[in-house]
């Protein structure tokens, strides 16, 4: 049991954020792609927190506080977290307000505003009880009263992540006492605990907010009050964010630094530039050419994860639109499959930050992942004899597709273009920017073929399935942009969320991958992960989650 | 081409006109034009013969990536192993597109628009022209972010932008050229008898209001490529073709490890725009050509070389007259003016020599054209040297001007020479007062205290016979009628104190009332002020009432000298009997010449013949064959009368000119 | 003066109004709309439909629009839902950046662009005339990111003379001169890359207008009473170029923020092309429209300026109006 819990832990990880920018090259994170949004799997078991990973440890005596500088790409705009899933948004929100839980970098549950849970047999009633003698940084106390506040009046209408994953199944919250909050479900919902940190559920305080009439418009969500390590100091626009330490944290000995700011600095190579001149500390995207060059630089470490706030076991898939009468033939499916160099993705797309992928599950979620499902190598005869049979002529362009992409996903346009061309087929590459993308593609569904990042995130029952159920196409983000409709694999994937037995689900789910692999609806390009570039000599860094300063500090010498 | 000088030419246009060249050959002399020729002519050439000149396909993964620039890819491949070279050719390729479609619309455009809104006026004119200034408030880099981050990047999008936003300034020149032709006398002439209006546009307007319209949209075509560019470094570019913003966008990631990738399209981008801008500078520069280097080299040279040094102290004790009351104020040897042109040395003023005592007031006479009015300027060294070479030597008071330095010569200028002109409206800065251009004078002057400049200045004012000085101290040339403000001019002469005063033509442009005024008033000045007066003019009226002695001056040299009392009853050169046969008593200067058959030649080299022969009629008449041979020398024929003639040689082997 | 003050800023209303419509009308045309930017991802249909009619996008955009110009009317540019606050606050509250940028480099642009186009149109054809040329024109042609990168990258990486990015140093907490000198040291790159873009057309028009003041007869009339060559140049074609030269500068001020937006990418410059982009891309209308006519208001503005300038300079157009 502990086991299984470990890994789904770990998979929640993707939840901490909503874009999983993992995009290879530019450091804008926020544009790419898609996280998750089924409900989770109901689990049947009570599971405490791991034992083995608890809080960070003590700091040493010889950390100093100082000024920690972190780059982001966008300004956030407001500081409430709860009524958005932006990254621009959670990654500053993160220091400064707290979940019920935090995750490790294994995604364990850790105890944050919840001091300890109890989850009933049948996965239906979660118990938490708070921390002793947190405040908001304003001096009030915190209570249960907030936590039932914020999800009543806030994350259930505003958080789009939260609402659609909870909103259906949560029957009530309740606040026995000050310390007690009880979350009831009308059926078992498993995956609650994933859903309860500081970026996907943060706790606002309520005399802050209950006597507001717009959450949305509120003049308060530019002062934000919460209960985080960090406290709001000031905020200019597309400049920087400045916060400073709270001497009442509730967490012994935390945090460290004195201040944290966010420097908004919208070019990559600038980013880049400011890290190596020191101005600032903290890169959540080395961009890949730069890697090589960097690995050499005493001054900098380099932190490589498979996820953080931009997502988590991404996998940049190309979509068929099997609407298209072109794409009606599975062999020309399988054709491009053959005919795309995923090497060359991996080695000038990603600069090696990843791997090949094989099929709709990363290998990074092991429990899950096979490797025994039918492989497409780059082989361009077998591609052009696919064409061939499926009767297009190899006389000059054998048919045009376009390819829809978020610009910084230019690069796999590229190469697929120039891989394709290669078997008589003609892409045109159109790079639109995320607003104009997503209606194109989920509400039109006028395109032929796009690439769009995928992550799995924590489950397959979260990050997977919503690409493939046909209950799932429709004007909604990051869905089945394929239009694949399969009342097995919509049968699988319900068998996948109420089996609770961790082998049985690996079988469902190495059968969809076999399916999947098989009948070609995307074809899944390459696994990535990405690197954190910081100053050298700063220890308690936590790159994969909301909370990633709270334990940092700089090491003399 | 056949005027060597304008009533008011300056040297510019002097050589302007008589440039046979002028026209577009002649802009493109210039390295500059040159280079802007030759850099836009490769820029087409790579863009149209992108295929045959790029090693392969831009998007081809030709080699490995990252090569630096080698023998197999010349300027080496990016990160996919394309190969740079047929990226940047490919780029002109999609430059030029991106640019000509933009141009061209925009040029249809602006056209229509211009000309509709020009020609049918009225209400056609007034939501034209609010449409005009609506595309000229959005912000055209702005619109074009717009539209390619809203509605996607992609060349279409982008060149419909600029082609619907880059059109305002055309159709404004359009409208305007448009407005002006439209009151022309041929078109309403065409009008009155009944032509229809699309065809008049079409035949009468329209090719006169293209021109400016061209030279604006040729600009368009590097405007668009800038734009292009920017957008591709947001990430908003087209993927789809290679252009050189797409190729800096790819290399922004590789800055630092492959120079190669961002360095050779952010060149060919700077090239083509020098390249465009530099054409377009050529075809819109107004500047006159310079000389050939090797005309002013030999002329200075010669200049420089014997006289005085420009330190010397003093002038050249073997040649000085001495400042003894007897020598002339002024005295004019050999001068000798030439402006390089294409076609070669361009002779305005050819060996020119006359004195004015103190006091006297020479009437220098010619048609337009003859030389005087650079006579003029090179006395007073205003002649500009990087078109002008000046030879010969002019003594004043004494001094060798020619040797003057600069800064002394603006000392002599002002305080001892000064000068008045034949349009005094345009020779007033208009943005200053009358009182700070007198100032300008005042200020030399030890003698004047500061707080006493004004008094001085209504002083100098009033003593020109300017009715309210006070007031007219405060006033801009524009508020001045002509006559008010050629005594202004006068005055500011006078604020110096000069021992000369060079009068060029100073009544010609004003009324005949005002006319006789000025000259009254000159000639009291010449006599209270004891001031000289060169009194250039054609008009031998004038002279003959003002002057104390006339020289007559045609094709850059005196053909007569004499005094005022003999010019009525003894003039002997052909040439000055015809002027004065040309008057008609009345004055009305442009209706006399046309009774002497012919013009002023212009002079590309020294002639053989004498410069009058073919439009002298005693010569025709009388069939002198010398006439044709050779050129007469300037002889002495009498007291205070020398005349340039063979009619008038003493002895015929004086031919040594 | 006034009057005709009061005229020109009547005329402008419609002008504005037809800007405002304008990109109104474009923005909302374009694909997508700012709902998930604003709100995020993985959210049901019912959610998305909720928040659009939140924000009042389900309607037809005919409505929108009345809605929208009724609001422009009364002076209300707009609410910016992704900065949760008027976008007019917004933008003003980032316009001082973009002065700060701009001003300067306008001031350093106009002082050399001015120097060179007179020393250009002093010594017309002659070496000294073709380098200035050249170089200047080298500084237009070069793509202004491009230039920016490289100044990034000699003397921000290589040398270290100058910080890399922002308007001031994220760690030191300066106070009073040292505070102002300290966003002097930020400003010196990114001002030297706007000077660079600007100073071009300045020179140009400059030596232009220089050029068609020195062949005046005025010029040449001060010239004789004594004036000398430079003071001829300085004290009277000057003054007369400074016309044509005031309206360059007006009518490029569009051109000029153009400029701004890519210097303030690249050197993470807090000002108003940053904001716009961001609009932009996450289809903040508020902001976006706000701006334009923002810009179509300084651009109108301008042109007003320029035409006072003309007057206070020249006198002929001062006498005209009265």
């Amino acid at each position: 049991m502990r086991h299984r819990w470990i890994v789904a832990a770990y998979l929640a990880v993707g939840l901490v954020a909503t874009a999983c920018g993992d995009d290879a090259e530019s450091g804008s994170t926020a544009d790419e792609e898609a996280t998750v949004a089924e409900t989770t799997a109901p689990a049947d078991d009570t599971t405490e927190p791991d034992d083995e990973t608890e809080q960070e440890e003590e700091p040493a005596d010889d950390v100093s506080g100082g000024t920690m500088v972190v780059a982001i790409s966008e300004d956030p705009g407001h500081f409430n977290p709860g009524i958005t899933t932006g990254f621009n948004v959670h990654v500053v929100t993160g220091s400064m307000f707290n979940g019920l839980v935090e995750l490790d970098d294994n995604a364990n549950p850790l105890p944050d505003l919840a001091e300890s849970w109890e989850v009933s047999d049948d996965a239906t009633t979660y118990t938490f009880t708070l921390a002793d003698g947190v405040t908001w940084h304003d001096g009030e106390p915190f209570t249960s009263a907030d936590v039932k506040f914020t999800f009543e009046e806030v994350l259930l209408n505003f958080h789009s992540r939260t609402k659609s994953g909870l909103e259906g199944a949560l029957a009530s919250i309740d606040a026995p006492d000050d310390q007690t909050v009880v979350f009831t479900f009308s059926e078992p919902y498993a995956a609650l605990l994933q859903r309860l940190n500081s970026t996907e559920a943060p706790i606002l305080a309520q005399h802050i907010y209950g006597g507001v009439d717009d959450v949305q418009e509120a003049a308060e969500n530019l002062t934000p009050v919460g209960t985080g390590p960090f406290m709001f100091e000031s905020h200019e626009i597309d400049s920087e964010v400045r916060l400073v330490r709270n001497p009442n944290y509730f967490k012994d000995g935390l945090p460290l630094l004195d201040e944290v700011v966010y420097r908004v600095i919208p070019d990559a190579n600038t980013q880049l530039l400011a890290l190596e001149q020191g101005e600032i500390d903290y890169l959540w995207r080395v961009p890949g050419a730069e890697l090589e060059r960097l690995g050499g630089d005493d001054a900098i470490d380099l932190y490589p994860v498979n996820s953080g706030p931009g997502g988590g076991f991404c996998v940049p898939t190309l979509t068929f639109n099997l609407d298209r009468e072109v794409f009606d033939d599975i062999r020309v499916r399988q054709a491009i499959a053959h005919a795309i160099d995923r090497q060359q993705l991996v080695d000038q797309a990603i600069f090696g930050q990843g791997r090949a992928a094989t099929g709709p599950i990363s290998s990074e979620m092991a429990f899950a992942y096979t490797d025994d499902v039918t492989e497409y190598p780059r082989d361009i005869e077998r591609a052009n004899a696919l064409l061939d049979d499926a009767g297009f002529s190899a006389e000059g362009t054998r048919f045009t597709i376009d390819l829809l992409h978020f610009p910084n996903f230019s690069k796999y346009g590229e190469i697929i273009r120039e891989n394709l061309s290669e078997v008589g087929i003609d892409v045109e590459l159109a790079p639109l920017d995320r607003a104009a993308f997503l209606p194109r593609v989920f509400e039109q569904r006028d395109f032929d073929t796009n690439v769009i990042s995928y992550c799995n995130n924590s489950d397959p029952s979260i990050g997977v399935s919503r690409m493939y159920l046909s209950t799932n196409i429709g004007n909604i983000p990051f869905s089945n942009g394929a239009g694949y409709v399969n009342p097995t694999i919509d049968e699988l994937f319900a068998d996948g969320n109420r089996t609770a037995d961790t082998g049985a689900r690996a079988d469902i789910y190495a059968e969809i991958q076999q399916i999947l692999v098989d009948e070609l609806p995307y074809w899944w390009l390459v696994e990535t992960r990405f690197t954190v570039g910081a100053t050298a000599g700063m220890e308690g860094l936590a790159p994969h989650s909301g909370h990633f300063a709270e334990g940092a500090h700089f090491v003399d010498g | 081409m056949v005027a060597t000088e304008g009533g008011h030419g300056t040297a510019g246009q002097v050589v302007a006109e008589a440039s046979p060249g002028t026209g577009l050959r002649e802009r493109f002399r210039t390295p500059a034009a040159k280079a802007g020729l030759g850099l836009t002519g490769l820029f087409c050439i790579v863009a149209i013969a992108a295929d045959l000149i790029a090693p392969s396909d831009p998007f081809a993964f030709v080699g490995q990536a990252f090569k630096s620039p080698s023998t197999d890819h010349w300027l080496g491949t990016d990160d996919l192993g394309r190969d740079v070279l047929s990226g940047v050719v490919h780029g002109a390729r999609t430059s030029l597109i991106v640019g000509l479609v933009v141009a061209v619309s925009s040029l249809i455009i602006g056209t229509v628009i211009g000309a509709a809104a020009g020609f049918a006026g009225g209400w056609v004119d007034d939501v034209l022209m609010r449409l005009t200034e609506l595309v000229q408030v959005m912000p055209r880099f702005f619109l074009a972010l717009m539209v390619v981050a809203l509605f996607g990047p992609g060349l279409p999008n982008l060149i419909a932008v600029l082609a619907l936003t880059s059109w305002e300034l055309i159709a404004r020149v359009v409208r305007s050229a448009v407005l002006s032709v439209k009151e022309a006398d041929f078109v309403v002439a065409a009008r009155a008898v009944g032509a229809p209006a699309p065809r008049l546009l079409w035949t009468h307007i329209l090719p006169n209001a293209i021109a400016p319209a061209v030279a604006l949209a040729a600009l368009q075509v590097g405007g668009a490529i800038l734009i292009e560019a920017g957008l591709s470094f947001l990430g908003l570019g087209d993927p789809n073709r290679v252009s050189w913003g797409y190729m800096l966008n790819n290399a922004q990631p590789f800055v630092r490890r492959a120079w190669w990738l961002s360095v050779f399209p952010g060149a060919a981008v700077a090239m083509t725009l020098l390249g465009i801008n530099l054409l377009s500078d050529a075809l819109s520069d107004r500047a006159p050509a310079r000389p050939p280097r090797r005309i002013r080299r030999r002329f200075r040279g010669h200049v420089d070389g014997p006289g005085p040094s420009p330190l010397a102290e003093g002038p050249d004790p073997g040649l000085d007259p001495g400042p003894n009351a007897g020598s002339p104020l002024l005295a004019v040897e050999e001068l000798r003016v030439q402006f390089g042109t294409d076609v070669g040395p361009l002779i305005a003023v050819d060996g020119l020599t006359l004195t004015i005592g103190r006091g006297e007031v020479l009437g220098l006479v010619g048609e337009s054209g003859c030389g005087k009015t650079v006579t003029a300027l090179a006395i007073a060294g205003l002649l500009d040297e990087t078109t002008a070479v000046v030879d010969g030597r002019v003594w004043f008071d004494g001094i060798d001007l020619a040797a003057q330095p600069e800064s002394a010569m603006n000392r002599i200028r002002g305080s001892r020479i000064a000068m008045i002109f034949q349009e005094p409206g345009s020779s007033l800065d208009p943005v200053k007062t009358v009182g700070h251009q007198i100032g300008e004078v005042l200020r030399r002057r030890d003698d004047i205290a500061r707080g006493q400049r004004r008094q001085t200045t209504i002083d100098l004012l009033d003593r020109v016979g300017i009715p309210d000085p006070r007031r007219v101290v405060e006033a801009y040339a524009h508020q001045l009628s002509g006559g008010m403000a050629q005594r202004v001019m006068i005055a500011i002469a006078l604020a110096g104190g000069p021992d000369l005063l060079i009068a060029d033509e100073p009544t010609t442009a004003l009324d005949v009332t005002v006319q006789a005024q000025i000259l009254e008033l000159l000639q009291e000045l010449s006599e209270t002020e004891d001031m000289a007066i060169l009194l250039i003019t054609h008009d031998l009226d004038v002279v003959s009432e003002f002057a104390d002695r006339v020289a007559v001056m045609y094709a850059g040299v005196i053909v007569e000298e004499l005094t005022v009392d003999r010019l009525g009853h003894d003039p002997r050169h052909p040439y000055t009997t015809a002027l004065l046969a040309a008057r008609p008593g009345v004055a009305r200067s442009d209706e006399r010449l046309a009774t002497i058959p012919g013009t002023v030649p212009t002079m590309l080299e020294q002639p053989a013949e004498c410069r009058f022969a073919a439009r002298c009629g005693p010569r025709v008449e009388w069939e002198l064959s010398i006439c044709c041979e050779a050129e007469p020398a300037l002889v002495e024929t009498g007291t205070d009368h020398s005349v340039r003639c063979w009619l008038h040689q003493d002895s015929l082997d004086a031919s040594d000119t | 003066m006034a009057p005709y003050i009061v005229r020109r800023l009547l005329q402008a209303i419609p002008l504005l109004f037809g800007a405002s419509t304008l990109t109104w009308i474009l923005v909302h045309l374009a694909p997508g709309d700012p709902i998930v930017a604003l709100a995020g991802e993985d959210g049901n249909a019912e959610y998305y439909a909720m928040m659009r009619e939140r924000f009042g996008l389900d309607r037809p955009l005919g409505e929108q629009l009345v809605v929208y110009l009724g609001r422009l009317v009364r002076g209300d540019l707009g609410f910016s839902n992704r900065h949760n606050r008027p976008a007019v606050e917004v933008i003003l509250d980032q316009l001082p950046a973009t002065l700060l940028l701009m001003v300067p480099s306008l001031v350093i642009a106009a002082l050399i662009g001015i120097a060179l186009g007179a020393v250009a149109a002093g010594r017309r054809h002659t070496a000294v005339d073709a380098t200035v040329r050249t170089t200047t024109l080298l500084g237009h042609a070069m793509p202004v990111f491009w230039l920016s990168q490289i100044l990034l990258l000699v003397f921000a990486a290589r040398l270290g003379w100058f910080p890399v990015q922002g308007r001031t140093d994220a760690r030191a907490n300066h106070e009073g001169l040292r505070a102002a000198v300290d966003v002097a040291h930020h400003m010196v790159l990114p001002v030297t890359a706007l000077v660079s873009v600007y100073v071009p057309p300045i020179m140009r028009v400059t030596r232009a207008s220089m050029i068609e003041n020195l062949d005046a007869l005025y010029i040449r009339a001060a010239r004789a009473r004594g004036v000398s060559r430079r003071r001829a140049l300085i004290g009277h074609a000057l003054p007369n170029s400074l016309l044509p030269i005031a309206t360059v500068i007006g009518a490029q001020i569009g051109f000029m923020f153009a400029g701004a937006v890519l210097v303030e990418t690249v050197f993470a410059w807090p000002g108003l092309g940053t904001l716009l982009l961001n609009a932009m891309l996450n289809r903040d209308y508020a902001i976006i429209t706000a701006s334009l006519l923002m810009l179509a208001t300084t651009i109108i503005g301008m042109n007003l300026v320029t035409d006072i300038a003309y007057s206070v300079i020249d006198p002929r157009v001062r006498h005209g109006r009265d």
